[in-house]
């Protein structure tokens, strides 16, 4: 990991920001060795990326295209995995996101498992 | 590839794997070869532009995205892809002028602006006027600057999702205006999603450069200017297939240094007038070689058929007896007939970056005299003050005749005689106070 992290992008809205903070917390609760692999820098990537699965989620449900989730997702997945990530991470991952979205009220139950739940099957299992 | 970009549809099937290469291995003098031999096969610049540099492009967010290259090779690729749109860009035929007039801009936050630049210049050559702001434009001032120019179009480039939001409300803006514009979007963001677009708010959408072109081409031609639309349109500039003419013409022109065109095959398309007077009357139409003197014939020769740099976009100069300016990459070949001097300018853009280099040149020059000029003014400015500096101490040591009578001294010659007040306050050295001394003061005010 040598490249900065990157900076947040205007366009984030400070409640994905937020629901990043929830959920990349929960995360390091349960899976406790992603934080021995990579560190404090690998938290403030770890929130940063889930920022932008919120606003993917969100953006997808507002504009009624769920394939801007999917594309998005993927493309993070193969970004990840290429770089070591393991597969089984980027699941739970999504998991998360699914149920921190509800709760925060970013999105209905429905949206949620039609946009986010419905990619988890079909992520390309590798790494 | 699961999650990798889709890839955009081409004009044709122009591989782009050479020229993916040379970005990869980051050689910009190679990246042009593969593209001159495109040109030199004889294909278009707009396919070039759309099958090779933009899919290249993709490719290598692809490469990047799988960890392959980093992020250090993905910015020196767009660099480089950069600097070929710039030679290319040029040599996109001209289409008649139109009044229509077109605005670009990248939406807050992003800075993918390779494919706005791209719009721009096949636009702008297809005949619209262009105003291209670049990437992240903040989005009151876009639509501020909307409702003071009134484009006839507003064009919206997006490449991540997550401005989409963004420009939903850019677009929604400029629908309120009293003269609202065509809004067209376009960019990766959109996935070639055409209902995803119409649900940000486009009038229009192009997923590509090409169809953007025909998509806007009857509101372009409801702008053509008078002269142009009567134009025949099997003769339409845009069909020869020549790289431009015009452009040679603007660029040429006004030089005093001979500047030929030739096509391929090492031929005269055109040529400016100092290029006729220095050859002695009208050449085009004839081989360049025909020009030269026996000795120099196998040199035109090589340079010509070795393809490097290609004819297609090459000038060539000639002039007497005197030293050529060393254009940027330039090959000088040395004298002709003992008296021609042939340079090659290999583009337009290039010969520019060479006038903008003279232009900075000058600017120093104005710069240095003005400080120059300064200095000088200070100068002179401290050796007044010398002066009177001097002039005041001769005063101040001086014998000072004074009136036994009055009480008046000589102030400079003899017909000046003022009161000792009046020559202290002349000497501008010494300010008086008013005030009492310690006995008048004890006596009371003596008024
Ligand atoms: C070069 C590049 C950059 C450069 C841009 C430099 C520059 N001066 O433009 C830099 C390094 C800055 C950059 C930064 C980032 N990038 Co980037 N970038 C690219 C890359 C490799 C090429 C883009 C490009 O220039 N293409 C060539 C042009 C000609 O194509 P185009 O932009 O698509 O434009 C064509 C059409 O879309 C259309 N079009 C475009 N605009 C418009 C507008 C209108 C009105 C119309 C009608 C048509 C139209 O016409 C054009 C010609 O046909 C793409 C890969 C890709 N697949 O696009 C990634 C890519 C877009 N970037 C990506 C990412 C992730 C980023 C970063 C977040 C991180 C990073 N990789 O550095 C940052 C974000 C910066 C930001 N806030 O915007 C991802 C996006 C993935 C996603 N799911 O959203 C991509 C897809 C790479 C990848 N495969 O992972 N990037």
């Amino acid at each position: 990991m040598t490249e900065p992290v990157p900076t947040l992008d205007v366009s984030l809205r400070p409640e994905h920001v937020a629901a990043a903070a929830i959920a990349t917390d929960r995360f390091y609760a349960e899976i406790p060795e992603i934080a021995e692999r990579y560190g404090a820098r690998g938290r403030e990537y770890a929130e940063h990326d889930h920022a932008y699965i919120f606003a993917w989620a969100v953006d997808a449900v507002a504009f009624d295209t769920p394939e801007l989730f999917e594309r998005n997702a993927l493309w993070l997945h193969s970004v990840l995995t290429s770089r070591g990530f393991p597969h089984a991470w980027f699941v739970h991952t999504l998991e998360l996101v699914q149920l921190v979205a509800v709760e925060q009220g970013l999105l209905s139950e429905a949206d949620a498992a039609r946009v986010v739940g419905d990619v988890i099957p079909r992520l390309p299992a590798m790494s | 590839m699961n999650g990798s970009t889709p890839h955009t549809p081409g004009l044709g099937s122009l591989p782009h794997e050479p020229y993916l290469a040379t970005l990869v291995a980051g050689s910009p003098r190679k990246a042009r070869f593969v593209l001159e031999d495109l040109l030199n096969q004889g294909h278009s610049v707009a396919a070039i532009l759309e099958d090779v540099l933009t899919r290249a492009m993709e490719s290598i967010g692809d490469l990047w995205q799988e960890g392959l290259l980093t992020v250090a090779q993905e910015h020196l690729a767009s660099a480089m892809t950069e600097a070929q749109l710039a030679w290319l860009a040029p040599l996109l035929p001209v289409h008649a002028s139109s009044s229509s007039l077109i605005l670009l801009a990248g939406t807050p936050g992003e800075l993918h602006g390779l494919g706005l630049r791209m719009l721009a210049d096949v636009l702008s050559a297809d005949g619209w006027r262009v105003l291209n702001l670049g990437s992240s434009v903040p989005e009151d001032d876009l639509v501020e600057l909307v409702a003071r120019r009134r484009p006839d179009v507003v064009g919206l480039s997006t490449a991540l999702t997550t401005h989409l939001r963004d420009t939903r409300s850019i677009a929604a803006k400029l629908h309120a205006l009293p003269d609202p514009p065509v809004v067209l979007l376009g960019g990766a963001a959109y996935l070639g999603n055409e209902d995803l677009a119409k649900r940000v708010g486009a009038d229009l959408y192009a997923s590509n450069a090409p169809q953007a072109l025909e998509l806007l081409r009857p509101m372009l031609e409801r702008g053509l200017v008078a002269e142009d639309t009567n134009t025949d349109a099997d003769v339409r500039p845009r069909d020869l297939a020549l790289p431009d003419l015009r452009q040679f013409e603007t660029a040429s022109a006004a030089r005093s240094v001979g500047v030929a065109r030739l096509d391929m095959q090492g031929r005269i398309l055109a040529a400016n007038a100092a290029f006729e007077r220095l050859a002695g009357g009208a050449v085009v139409g004839l081989p360049l070689e025909s020009l030269v003197a026996d000795a120099q014939r196998a040199l035109v020769r090589k340079l010509v058929t070795g393809a490097r740099p290609s004819w297609s976009d090459t000038f060539l100069g000639f002039a007497q007896d005197e030293e050529m300016v060393p254009v940027d990459r330039a090959a000088r070949v040395g004298r002709v007939g003992g008296e021609v001097v042939v340079v090659i300018e290999p583009t337009t853009a290039e010969a520019d970056r060479v006038n903008e280099g003279l232009l900075a040149l000058v600017r120093d020059l104005v710069e240095t005299q003005r400080s120059l000029e300064t200095k000088t003014t200070e100068l002179k400015a401290a050796l007044d003050e010398v002066r009177s500096a001097r002039l005041l101490l001769r005063k101040v040591q001086g014998i000072l005749p004074i009136c036994m009578a009055c009480g008046r001294v000589r102030d400079d010659d003899d017909r000046h005689w003022v009161t000792m007040r009046e020559y202290i306050a002349h000497t501008d050295a010494i300010a008086l106070s008013h005030t009492y001394c310690p006995t008048c003061a004890a006596s009371g005010p003596s008024e």
